[in-house]
């Protein structure tokens, strides 16, 4: 929910770039597949955005389809903001099309197929994350104290399945501003029974000899297995790192994206005011400025991270590359 | 590897094959060892829980106690097991034949033989030889042995001295264990003496707890072939044995056997007529025990939960429906335990399946079986529950065994040592006592089997369970009340082991870790002895200590009995020795001057002349007595009063017949034998006189009548 | 006749069953111990499995050691090897199926292979005609190249220790000082000892109380008798002597996907005394120990063992009074190893990945 909220303050941030030539704006049909269905991932609907699109518009060669593919691809990219994730499930899109249209020949058919089980994709994400929970059940264990950060839906499966299976762990919870999210997920957790704290971002060193292991999301994974993820992951990643203390990255494997970075001024949505300096107050409000100029998205290299746990088993960042490389350059 | 491969393959093939052709070739080429386990325990310590099931049934730690014993026998290569089960036989039969070690991946096979009139070990080994089922030697094991003990070496050794003299008919095996260890059957301790060399067994003693044992006697000739001794207490026995086939033969010799040790190892040891020796293996790693009271259930239950009999442990999970995991801190949990986010798993518990503990729940060092529910905030610490129990919300149990569908109300609290067999209910906020023993069933039909309510409370069911049987089977009572309990009453006990073992330190020399005798210092006193002089000493000095310390006359006549027994000793010496005894006293008493001879013969004679009741039975033993009791007097000051009046009491007391001392007096040669026999039987004379007009006076009265 | 082979068929199931179950509770009492042992069992077991076997279609088979697998590993879980021959075994069973049905379809309709696991969000089952189609060429007897491959298998078992010391010559350098602390590994004594044909070393033996000092000292012996300078040092000395040493050369019970290891307990303050020193640790391993499996929790995977090896029994007071724990094995992280040197070669612990991608199936990962 707070994903669709997001797009939407950063669609609102963008305003009207995306114009519209064609009938079909996909960029709208995006994000009302977003706001649709809270439980929806941007890279998800990405993809019914683009089967939609498929389903409308009638190419007639296959290098047709693949253009029309890559124009909407490339507006719905520049069109929204926080695109790391949402890339993620386009190239996906992409690479698949391309391959059944090598291998069937018959593009059409293709696409029938692809636009008939257009509802199966959404399915299948959401199941995913049911996967990921029943892979990474085995990493809880009875009196843990966990850490987790900001607001993952995966993360959040998985400690509510924890839960359902009677393992008892208590969970400290970031406030993640500057979105607070971690609140969202406090509230979730604790109308589950589940013993939460929230803290203050600048708490985590506190707190951090007080915990057994790491959960957190990922926006999405790159080919090294770093992770892209919201603001403060690299923080706490660093301070466990010195505290030897594990970091699981739970995510999905459709959010494996074809990214290299090495630091976060790599990411596409560097926002340029957040390391620019400024000798004027700002009077009227402070708080303001870290809300507008905050970046909302930090790089964790994968020397941090302890192990990725994905539906397609659990990864060492050696095995996320494995997994890019098999998608893309077989 | 490519290359290798050829080369290689088929001699790795043809390893792979003769590897599994060796094994079997192995197990035949190995003398095929029976074991022989005695599914009964001969005892009602258990009581009420064995009143609906056997002991060998009873779940340690989540699992039924004779798993532990067939897989320790699994583990010691076994390949023939025979169980000898009397009471509740069918139980055992049925679980026997469901269990794994029926099928054909059992490591031996399994035969139940009934026995249902054996009363004692003895009994069955009896039955075992009538039935000629005993083939070779075997392993003598009861049913609540557990044991990880490897026993190859041990077994290697036996058949080796077998091999080598056929007299060695038995090899127990003792387990080392300091004095006042948790896992040491406290009520019966004993001491081995063993020939530091061979490991032979040359004297066994059982230790009373309640008796303070100040010695122990050995026969001279000992010392003689055994150069270094070993006097020791230290032992777990958990009456592991190897036994030949001519074991069950002597039990049928010796009818009188019954218990293993006392009896039978004690008999052989003192019979010099059979010649038949006995080893002990012990054993200094691995463990061993057996779980023969509620005390040793307790401490082999935490030796389990604390992994002393790796790998017989929970999370072994020796039965296939079990799937106990291991935690930090000894802590074993099914799948499927439902733990509340605010109940608390202390260290050294065991949680059964589809148990659910609720919020504020402590548990500590406790078992809990299957599909129990622990109310909220109970407290559970030391204690022993079994499967489908319900405890609710605030009960507090406290070291306690708690059987099967127990029910524990709300607010109730299980006092240390309480023992709530099947199915009983105990209503809201009862206080169960340390002592009690709550059942539903008594095992015996006739009697009153209403609910006592003030022991469960208005909604409860069950009553208290009283044990009668118990005082007469042994032979101290005092000795069971402590002993029989899961808590140990320390207060009341002399503690046996430091006592004895204090008293051997002090009067014997201490090398190294083990307390030994030093066969020099004590050979001199005791070669001079004949063996015959030892007895009268002996039973002379337990007479003695008898009358100092005012002992129980049953419990002195007991002790002269076991003497005699032991030193298979004639009536005649045990009379001599009773008599030197309390003459003894007579004429010190007199030479005290506290007493005037008369006073002090019946001051003596009127409290201990009863021994004499099990020790003369007709009218040669009487003469026989006369005799001795003039010899005796021929030595002391006042010798002449004093016969005249002891023949006096003894003829008041029933103990002497007229006849009989009309015969000594007038027929015996011996009692005018010499000049001090017939000067000490002056006054004798003047006694026979009364005595005869007494008669002659009573008859004319009833004549007169 | 059908009545009397159904009948030789039952007997043989049940046959079977009693070697299962006897494997079962051998594992249970630890009568059957050590990754070797345990892994040259299974895959005796698996072959008797295999040729007792009949199936129609071949996921039958894979469904039936499936289902031995899981009872075996279940028998005693920290014995990792055990489920790894399983593992191997099927993949071996589906790499069969899928070469025979390869060589008769032939026109790659089996792309479900080439596709990701990540497609499989898009993916519907549109390719499933093709492997019914397959069953029929399945069936054309695949037994015998089964049980060939598992007699291959366990001639790498037998073999992979002889292999491993072929490479020690290259690790171990003249006048080098080596300390090892798994004495109880006879992959690190024969290549120890292969390597003393051609050099000469001396060799410093952690004692590592209190489950293998006996084992230590028969190790040391050995290594001796090979004309190897052999020094027994107590586990307290490890870090002082650390300085002096070239290699650390250790064994190891299993190696974990992510590079990490089981070993002896001790082994992981012994790898940390040789970071705090950047001494190289070089581990030795049969491929067979490496398991698909991701250590989510290492303490699960340690077995905790006999107490009494670490206090005396007889002393009541400390039986009573103390608590003991004596976990057999230590996880040691990927970041404490430098080298694995295995049957198939040397790698680093961030390739052991890899290698268990090639060895195993991602679908038999969980059995």
């Amino acid at each position: 929910m707070i994903m669709a909220g997001l797009a939407q303050s950063t669609a609102a941030l963008s305003a009207d770039a995306t114009a519209a030539d064609s009938s079909f704006d996909i960029v709208s049909t995006y994000r009302q597949f977003l706001k649709g269905d809270p439980a929806m991932t941007m890279p998800v609907a990405a993809i019914e955005a683009l089967v939609v699109l498929l389903s409308k518009s009638g190419p007639s060669t296959a290098s047709e389809l693949i253009d029309i593919l890559a124009k909407a691809v490339q507006e719905l990219k520049s069109g929204i903001k926080n695109s790391i994730s949402l890339s993620a499930g386009c190239d996906m899109f992409q690479r698949f099309v391309l391959r059944n249209i090598q291998e069937y020949g018959d593009w059409e058919a293709c696409k029938q197929h692809l636009v008939k089980n257009g509802g199966l994709f959404l399915q299948r994400a959401k199941e995913s994350r049911f996967k990921i929970a029943e892979l990474g059940l085995p990493f809880l264990r009875d009196d843990d104290t966990i850490l987790i950060h900001s607001h993952s839906r995966a993360v959040t499966e998985l400690l509510l399945l924890a839960a359902r299976r009677h393992i008892r762990f208590s969970v400290f919870v970031t406030e993640s501003r500057p979105t607070g999210e971690g609140l969202v997920t406090a509230k979730i957790l604790r109308q589950n029974g589940i013993p939460v704290r929230v803290i203050a971002d600048g708490a985590v060193g506190y707190v951090i000899q007080k915990v057994d292991k790491i959960f957190i999301g990922a926006e999405g994974v790159a080919e090294s297995g770093g992770i892209i993820n919201r603001i403060g992951t690299y923080q706490i990643a660093v301070l466990a790192k010195d505290a030897n203390k594990p970091v699981y990255v739970v995510a999905e494997s459709h959010k494996f994206v074809r990214l290299f970075p090495l630091s976060p001024f790599d990411l596409p949505d560097e926002n340029p005011d957040a390391t620019s300096f400024s000798t004027e107050q700002d009077q009227d409000d402070e708080y303001d400025e870290v809300l507008l100029n905050s970046p909302l998205l930090d790089f964790t290299s994968d020397n941090l991270i302890t192990a990725l746990i994905t539906d397609i088993g659990v990864l060492t960042s050696n095995g996320v590359s494995e997994e890019l490389i098999k998608m893309w350059y077989d | 590897m490519g290359p290798k491969k050829g080369g290689q393959a088929p001699a790795a093939k043809k390893g792979g094959a003769s590897n599994a052709a060796v094994n079997d070739h192995d197990t035949e080429q190995e003398e095929r060892l029976q074991a022989i386990v005695l599914s009964d325990s001969y005892q009602t310590r258990f009581r009420p829980l064995t009143l609906e099931k056997p002991r060998c049934l009873l779940s340690l730690c989540n699992t039924p106690l004779i798993e532990y014993t067939f897989e320790f026998l699994a583990l010691a290569g076994v390949s023939e097991v025979i169980v000898v089960s009397c009471v509740h036989a069918d139980q055992i039969q049925e679980y026997i034949a469901n269990s794994r070690w029926s099928s054909p991946s059992s490591p031996f096979t399994i035969e139940t033989v009934l026995s249902p009139e054996s009363m004692s070990v003895g009994d069955a080994m009896r039955d075992l030889d009538a039935k000629g089922l005993i083939t070779s030697d075997f392993l003598l094991v009861s049913g609540d042995v557990v044991c990880n003990v490897p026993f190859d070496k041990v077994l290697a050794e036996h058949r080796q001295r077998r091999a080598k003299d056929k007299n060695a008919i038995m090899t127990m095996v003792l387990r080392e264990a300091s004095p006042l260890h948790r896992t040491r059957a406290r009520a019966e301790s004993a001491i081995f003496v063993l020939d530091e060399e061979t490991n032979q067994c040359v004297h066994y003693e059982e230790i009373k707890t309640r008796k303070h044992m100040k010695q122990i006697s050995l026969e001279p000739e000992v010392f003689n072939k055994h150069s270094e001794l070993a006097i020791r207490n230290d032992f777990i026995d958990c009456h592991i044995d190897i036994c030949s086939p001519d074991v069950p033969a002597l039990f049928t010799e010796n009818f009188d056997y019954n218990h293993i040790r006392k009896d039978f190892v004690h008999g052989i040891l003192t019979s010099d007529l059979l010649g038949k020796t006995i080893f002990a293996h012990v054993v200094t790693d691995h463990y061993a025990a057996r779980v023969r009271s509620l005390q040793a259930y307790d401490a082999v239950s935490k030796d389990v939960i604390s992994r002393w009999t790796y790998p017989i442990t929970p999370d072994s999970n020796l039965l296939a429906d079990q799937t106990f995991q291991y935690q930090r801190g000894h802590i074993y949990k099914e799948d499927d335990v439902v733990l509340a986010r605010s109940c608390r798993i202390n260290s050294s518990t065991v949680i059964g399946a589809r148990t659910v503990v609720q919020d504020g729940a402590v548990i500590t060092g406790s078992v809990i079986g299957r599909r129990c529910t622990i109310g909220k905030n109970a407290k559970i610490t030391g204690a022993y529950i079994w499967d489908d129990v319900i405890i609710e919300d605030n009960a507090v149990i406290d070291c306690a065994i708690v059987g099967d569908g127990v029910i524990v109300g709300e607010s109730s609290h299980i006092s240390p040592g309480a023992i709530i067999s099947y199915n009983v209910k105990i209503g809201k906020g009862i206080v169960v006592g340390g002592s009690q023993r709550l059942t539903r069933s008594t095992g015996d039909e006739d009697r009153n089997t209403s609910t006592d309510y003030d022991a469960v409370g208005p909604d409860g069911i069950g009553f208290v369970y009283e044990d009668e049987s118990e005082v007469e089977e042994d032979d101290d009572y005092e000795e069971i009340v402590n002993s029989s309990g899961l808590i140990y009453n320390m207060a009341s006990v002399n503690l046996s082991d430091t006592s004895f073992a204090s008293s051997v330190e002090g009067t014997t020399m201490r090398k190294g870790r083990r307390r030994r005798i030093s066969t020099a210092s004590n050979n001199t006193a005791a070669s001079e002895d004949s063996d015959e002089e030892s007895f009268l000493r002996e039973a002379q000095s337990s007479v003695e200590r008898a009358m100092a310390e005012d002992h129980d006359i049953d419990i002195a006549a007991l002790e002269l009995g076991t003497l005699r027994m032991a030193k298979n000793a004639p009536f005649h010496e045990v009379r001599a020795a009773t008599i030197t005894a309390l003459l003894g006293r007579i004429s010190n008493l007199i030479n005290s001057n506290t007493m005037k001879a008369r006073q002090a013969v019946e001051s003596v004679l009127n409290r201990w002349a009863k021994l004499f009741k099990r020790q003369v039975f007709d009218q040669a033993d009487q003469v026989d007595l006369l005799l001795l009791i003039q010899r005796d007097c021929t030595r002391r000051m006042q010798g002449s009063a004093i016969l005249l009046h002891a023949i006096n009491n003894l003829y008041d007391q029933d103990i002497l017949e007229e006849n009989s001392i009309m015969k000594w007096w007038y027929k015996e040669p011996q009692s005018q034998g010499d000049a001090d026999m017939v000067k000490v039987g002056e006054l004798v004379p003047r006694w026979l006189e009364w005595l005869t007009t007494a008669e002659e006076e009573s008859e004319e009265e009833s004549d007169e009548e | 006749m059908s009545s009397s082979s159904a009948h030789t068929f039952k007997e043989k199931e049940r046959d079977l069953n009693t070697h299962i179950e006897s494997f079962i509770a051998q594992m249970k009492r630890r009568q059957i111990k050590g990754p070797h042992d345990v892994a040259i069992a299974t895959a005796q077991l698996l072959l008797r499995v295999v040729s007792a076997a009949r199936w129609t279609h071949i996921d039958q088979l894979i469904l039936q050691i499936k289902v031995v697998g899981r009872r075996l590993q279940s028998a005693q879980p920290r014995e990792l090897t055990c489920g790894n021959i399983v593992r191997r075994v099927l993949a071996l069973i589906r790499e069969e199926s899928e070469d025979t049905s390869d060589s008769e379809s032939g026109d790659g309709a089996n792309n479900s292979l080439l596709i990701t696991s990540m497609f499989s969000l898009l993916q519907t089952d549109f390719d499933n005609g093709n492997s019914s189609d397959n069953s029929k060429g399945a069936k054309k007897d695949l037994k015998p190249y089964i049980i060939e491959g598992i007699q291959e298998l366990i001639d790498e078992l037998r073999n992979s220790s002889e292999s491993i010391a072929g490479k020690s010559v290259e690790m171990i350098h003249e006048n080098e000082t080596i300390l090892t602390a798994t004495p109880n590994s006879n992959t690190v004594l024969k290549f120890l000892l292969r390597a003393a044909q051609k050099r000469k070393f001396t060799v410093l033996i952690a004692e590592v109380f209190p489950n293998d000092i006996e084992v230590a000292h028969r190790f040391s012996i050995k290594l001796a008798e090979a004309g190897i300078e052999a020094t027994v040092i107590t586990d307290a000395m490890v870090y002082s002597i650390m300085g002096r040493v070239g290699k650390v050369i250790l064994g190891t019970c299993a190696v974990l996907a992510n590079g990490g290891l089981l070993a002896t307990s001790g082994t992981e303050m012994i790898c940390q005394c040789a970071k705090a020193h950047r001494t190289p640790v070089v581990v030795c391993t049969g491929i067979y120990k490496l398991s698909p499996m991701y250590p989510f929790d290492t303490e699960s995977l340690v077995e905790v063992g006999d107490t009494g090896k670490v206090l005396n029994f007889e002393d009541g007071s400390l039986v009573e009074k103390v608590d003991v724990v004596n976990p057999l094995f230590d996880y040691v992280p990927p970041e404490l190893v430098d080298i694995y040197i295995t049957n198939l070669g040397g790698f680093s612990p961030s390739f052991m990945y890899r290698l268990v991608l090639d060895n195993y199936r991602q679908e038999d990962v969980k059995l």
